[in-house]
């Protein structure tokens, strides 16, 4: 299974960031991931869209950092939302009730639509 | 200790190294169990309950790589087994660290109650491998092995 964690986050301009992860968001990549998120939103880009199509595992530190971004996203007025999140990562979403917590999105485009309402 | 008479449909076993670059071996494993398991079942397994499984592994392994070892961490290995029997499945992880005190976790783990105040190292590990699996066994071996036993049954 892919295991180092590769990310990119970009600036869309308008406070819109999109951070494509690649690999295990896990206790290895967790810490990391977290300070990305807080760069982000501190640099500017508070409405984060987080695309999970390249992430096959999450753990719950990995789901610490997911939340810790949200917390930073709101306290900056904005948000932080998932994309195409695959069969693990819901699953454990599912079952933390962090479903209930994040946006979930079939795609970056539809979470980027969201934002626009 | 789970002990089974059966023999398993499907068995992998290994080690990892007790560090964060472990982890890419105990989910090397988990993917090559995975492989085995498909040829040797006559259905796919449902991708949830897959999802779920590999989840308890992870976390238990994490939290061995986390937990184990904090006097002499990367020092060593932990063993890792996988089982597929006809009623489902078993992962046993054995390590020489120090014990672990075990806090039962009760109910299923809703992060909402700590979305306030969620740090990286709030403990959420357990919670979430007790409740993606049937069940989590933890003891500490006359011969000085933690030994964690995580058991999920085929959907009825």
């Amino acid at each position: 299974m892919t295991s180092k964690m590769v990310y990119a986050i970009e600036s869309k301009g308008n406070g819109l960031g999109v951070a494509r992860l690649t690999g295990r968001l896990d206790i290895a990549s967790a810490a990391e991931v977290k300070r990305a998120f807080a760069e982000a939103v501190a640099e500017g880009s508070p409405r984060l869209i987080v695309d999970l199509a390249g992430v096959n595992f999450i753990d719950s530190s990995g789901l610490s950092a997911l939340v810790s971004g949200l917390r930073a996203a709101r306290q900056a007025g904005g948000d932080l939302r998932i994309a195409a999140a695959g069969n693990q990562p819901t699953a454990i979403f599912a079952l933390t009730s962090l479903d209930q917590v994040f946006r979930l999105y079939p795609s970056v485009e539809e979470a980027a639509s969201g934002y626009e309402e | 200790m789970a002990m089974r008479s059966e023999e398993p449909i499907a068995h992998v076993e290994g080690d990892a190294d007790v560090s964060l670059e472990g982890l890419d071996a105990v989910h090397t494993l988990l993917s090559r169990y995975w492989d085995v398991v498909e040829e040797a079942l006559p259905r796919p397994v449902d991708a949830t309950w897959r999802a779920l499984f590999d989840s308890a592994v992870g976390e238990i392994s994490g939290n061995i790589v986390r937990h184990a070892y904090l006097d002499n961490p990367g020092s060593a290995t932990f063993h890792i087994s996988f089982d597929c029997y006809t009623d489902g499945m078993e992962a046993t992880m054995r390590d020489q660290g120090s014990p672990y005190v075990l806090m039962r976790a009760i109910g299923r783990p809703d992060m909402r109650d700590g979305l306030d105040y969620i740090e990286f190292d709030h403990g959420w590990g357990l919670p979430i491998a007790q409740a993606a699996s049937d069940g989590l066994e933890y003891n500490r071996l006359p011969d000085g092995h933690n030994q964690w036993v995580i058991t999920k049954r085929w959907p009825s």
